[in-house]
């Protein structure tokens, strides 16, 4: 059943469009909001005249700012994800971020609320509201916002918002001793998420019995219980939180954001369900972004190309709000080294507010950037002394004989990163192989003498999975003989109706159509921690198993006294329970759980019923891996970069479900392709958005992604009871790595790739100066 | 604004409404008939999310105003196989995974209907250069392109 190809639970409501997404929720009475949305990046609110909207029909109202005192109130930052041990930061002061602020910080933040009887009758209210502003200067890039003389975004607080730092070894003598030393600056653009479902909410309060219920499409339902109950006064179980079907989710969906307060608020003073969902405009301009991200890097090394240091400043756009704190530069350290020794590694990042929307993590958080910028050290590396690609990386590699193997770095739950029972050899040897590096290097020989141009790349990437604290599940047996399983996390296409159904009817001995999987529901468990970090399988999915062992355990016990025999001759298969040897006599489970409700035999085992709650706490990450090698041709007359062959080899462990997994990284993998190839949120000097639609916004089409040779390894972890890996955000970390190295391969190192996106014009460029070196004519 | 009488065969039940000018289709489908099935994913016409068939060809329901569907027969997702009888694309797109979410899916479904009838046999190109007008965010395309060529091979 583990490791089953099964199918998917989920896929006959979404086949047959019987999905339940936030939008699709309805009740009568119900009122639609519109958010009325600044024009300017940096502006005070002079004045705001709701008079020409609240003559239109349809519209209720129209409220900001002091209209409820509900709404002064604080986003709450690091939604549930703080790290809980030492970490790399300086103590931060982050700043309050209100829900209607006074003070604007970027285009599209939210500065009044129309409600009204249809949401077109909305959308008219929000065009005929009038705002005056006094516009302020705005700061959109780190370099601009760290000048003495930059515009203060937030008085009382500088631009450099927050720090970090860390040091391994004696880098300083580490540079002065090294036979080479190169600078580079690397820098990835931010990215948006751009799920297919934007955010929504609907709110509806119930007066008769004091309760609030909320549809949202966020990933941290219980982070939005908690505070919406805290902002209305209301005890936790007065407010439920479901966020079932969601169309995507990435990890911006894990923010907290104004209007899902803006709604709870709304529903409990007017008494009306109300409901707002974002456009795809809105979701460009006031969703969150993963943040800009420079990397000033130093590397030293020996004429074999062995690294000896590697100095980094980093430095994080985090938009006008640090809700994360350091946490995305943090990751990026933590996965920097990815396969590679830096015995001596120093580090000094710091977040930058700039009047941007609010950066916070993206598939990734923080993995790709490192990745980008170890594998093209290791490239530059490579070319400084005339070394091929592979070498470099056996130079440097992290050998199975080294582990376990502790670099020095901390993780951001306290705990010193280690690699212990991985195996990046092998993974670099099996892609090599699996794309036939040596044919490629021959057939390349011969192809350039031809005058095409062919190249190879590679990417090395690590993903930590798993952090805590801890999630928990609810595994009881109905007299129906169907099992429920109860989850504190949520799903926002992962398939986690399927995989945690699989263990449990592993754990259990049911049969896997016999089993419910609910989560995206406060009321269904105490209590959740959010999907995302790539944590959900390790936390739930152990936590499943165990409170399938607990259940099973009771059934053994039950069985044996209903039944007269010894625990040892109990069985339980296929929801059946029977004896071991001659005797046939068999109970179903469903008679079990009828007779557990009143057989004094559960007294010492919880009470009646075969249920247990049970939560799982990870010591601490489990590490996936893998490695890209992308071979590209670049039309000589185009500049079109052309996929000749993708191989992706990975480690995720033992895979739940082999299907899913390998959906998984092929998701993720066209995030990466799309974060090489084009993908790039930008704003201008001003800060007005330049990519605000989907037609300026790059999104990977069906026709740009290469098909892709996914080889699965599997790496066995005794980290954890199921043995397990993540495997969320491995997709999206080396293709950017692999292809810029692969077209920069292939353009004989006529372009140096330093950011992503990869820009045409560079290749063009790229392709004149090889061109004029080969002496090919040019026809302009 | 101007408000029109429009009659509209859904699903092969016919629906007379007063609908303003300026309702868009997909939004008909939704808040008018309670189809909640086609969704709405971007507002430039990019995404696909909201395709439908309209009669016979698939369109998208966000860029088509009610008013110019009147005396349509139109086919949305929940017209496409139910339990227990999915059509073989619904089936394909499960056994190969092709869906994570199910957000965009209704509408890949319906374009890739309409690609099998234009090309019976269509290869892996011909597959993604037709779908070019339907965004996945979570599959990256793998799985969805094998459910339509396993569709394309029993033909």
């Amino acid at each position: 059943m583990i490791g089953e190809t099964v199918r998917r639970k989920e896929d006959l409501r979404f086949l047959t469009g019987k999905g339940r997404y936030v939008e699709d929720v309805s009740f009568p009475r119900m009122a639609y909001l519109g958010f009325v949305r600044s024009p300017h990046a940096h502006a005070h609110i002079k004045r705001i005249d709701p008079s020409d909207a609240l003559k239109l029909p349809g519209v209720i109202g129209v409220y900001w700012g002091d209209s409820f005192p509900e709404f002064n109130t604080t986003l709450p930052a690091l939604m549930g994800t703080a790290s809980s041990g030492v970490t790399y930061s300086d103590p931060t002061k982050l700043v309050p971020h209100p829900v209607f602020p006074a003070h604007v910080t970027y285009v599209g933040e939210q500065v009044a609320v129309v409600v009204a009887e249809t949401p077109y009758a909305a959308a008219d209210g929000v065009e005929a509201v009038a705002v005056e502003y006094d516009v302020l200067p705005a700061v959109t890039e780190w370099a601009e916002a760290i000048r003495p003389d930059a515009p203060q975004i937030h008085a009382g607080f500088p631009n450099r918002i927050a720090r970090l730092s860390h040091s391994i070894g004696n880098v300083e003598k580490a540079f002065e001793s090294a036979d080479f030393v190169i600078e580079k600056r690397f820098d990835t653009a931010s990215l948006k998420c751009i799920a297919i479902e934007g955010r929504g909410v609907v709110a509806r309060w119930d007066e008769v019995t004091s309760s609030l219920t909320i549809w949202s499409t966020t990933q941290m339902h219980y982070a939005t219980r908690d505070k919406v109950a805290q902002t209305l006064g209301l005890a936790q179980d007065q407010v439920r939180v479901i966020a079932r079907d969601i169309g995507g989710g990435f990890g911006l969906k894990g923010g907290f954001y104004p209007e899902d307060i803006v709604a709870a608020i709304l529903t409990w003073h007017l008494k009306c369900p109300i409901k707002w969902t974002e456009t795809r405009l809105e979701h460009m301009l006031s969703s969150n972004h993963s943040g800009r991200q420079t990397h000033d890097v130093r590397v030293a090394f020996d004429k074999n190309g062995v690294i000896s240091a590697v100095d980094l400043k980093l430095y994080k756009e985090v938009g006008a709000y640090c809700h994360f704190e350091m946490m995305l530069a943090t990751n990026t350290v933590n996965h920097f080294p990815t396969h590679y020794k830096i015995p001596n590694f120093r580090v000094e990042g710091w977040g930058i507010l700039t009047n941007t929307a609010c950066a916070s993590p993206y598939r990734g958080a923080g993995r790709v950037e490192a990745v980008f910028s170890m594998d093209r050290i290791l490239d530059a590396v490579g070319r400084e002394i005339g070394l091929d690609p592979v070498q470099v990386r056996r130079r440097n590699i992290v050998t199975v004989a080294d582990m376990p193997y502790s670099s020095g770095l901390i993780y951001r739950d306290g705990v010193r990163v280690t690699y212990s029972g991985l195996n990046f050899e092998k993974l670099l040897d099996t892609a090599l192989e699996r794309t036939d590096y040596e044919g490629w290097r021959r057939r390349q020989r011969d192809w350039r003498a031809q005058g095409r141009h062919v190249g190879i790349g590679i990417g090395s990437y690590v993903e930590a999975g798993g952090i805590g604290p801890c999630e928990g599940a609810t595994v009881s047996v109905d007299q129906s003989g169907r099992v429920k399983v109860k989850v504190g996390v949520n799903s926002q296409g992962q398939s986690h109706e399927t995989t945690l159904a699989q263990v449990c009817a592993s754990a259990l001995g049911v049969d896997y159509e016999m089993v419910d999987v609910i989560g995206g529901d406060t009321s269904a468990l105490r209590m959740g921690f959010g999907t995302g970090a790539s944590r959900v399988a390790i936390n739930t999915g152990n936590a499943v198993h165990k409170a399938s062992l607990t259940v099973r355990r009771k059934v053994t016990s039950l069985a044996a006294k209903v039944l007269g025999c010894g625990e040892g001759e109990i069985e339980v298969k296929n929801g059946f329970v029977g004896l071991r040897g001659s005797r046939q006599e068999f109970l179903s489970l469903a008679q079990l759980a009828l007779a557990s409700q009143r057989h004094s035999a559960m007294a010492p085992l919880g009470g009646p019923g075969l249920e247990s709650t049970e939560f799982f706490y990870p010591a601490t990450v489990v590490w996936s891996s893998g490695v890209n090698v992308a071979v590209v041709e670049v039309n000589p007359d185009t500049g079109k970069v052309e996929i000749l062959n993708y191989v992706f080899v990975h480690d995720s462990g033992k895979p739940l479900h082999p299907l899913v997994v390998e959906g998984q990284l092929s998701g993720g993998f066209a995030q990466g392709f799309g974060m090489a190839m084009g993908e790039a949120h930008r704003y201008d000097r001003e800060g007005q958005l330049k990519t605000a639609t989907l037609l300026d916004y790059y999104v990977p089409r069906a026709a740009d992604v290469p098909d892709v040779d996914f080889v699965h390894l599997s790496f066995p972890t005794a980290e954890n009871p199921l043995g397990i890996k993540s495997v969320g955000e491995s997709g999206p970390n080396a293709p950017p790595a692999a292809l810029a190295a692969a077209i920069e391969d292939a353009l004989e190192g006529c372009i140096q790739i330093t950011e992503l996106p990869i820009s045409w014009t560079s290749i063009l460029k790229g392709l004149k100066d090889l061109h004029a070196r080969n002496g090919r004519q040019e026809t302009t | 604004m101007s408000v029109h009488n429009i009659t509209i065969t859904v699903n092969g039940v016919e629906h007379r409404a007063e609908v303003e000018a300026r309702l868009l289709l997909v939004h008909f489908i939704r808040d008018h008939l309670g189809l909640t099935g086609s969704h709405i994913g971007c507002d430039t016409t990019q995404c696909g999310a909201c395709t439908l068939m309209m009669d016979g060809k698939a369109v998208k329901s966000c860029t088509v105003f009610a008013v110019q569907a009147d005396s349509t027969a139109v086919t949305t997702i929940e017209g496409i196989g139910r339990e227990g009888h999915l059509h073989p694309v619904q089936e394909a797109f499960s056994v190969h995974h092709g869906l994570q979410c199910g957000y965009c899916t209704p509408g890949m479904v319906i374009s890739a209907i309409q690609l099998l009838e234009r090309y019976p046999n269509a290869d892996e190109k011909q597959i993604r250069d037709q779908l070019e007008g339907n965004i996945c965010r979570c599959t990256g395309y793998h799985n969805i392109v094998k459910a339509v060529r396993a569709v394309a091979e029993t033909v």
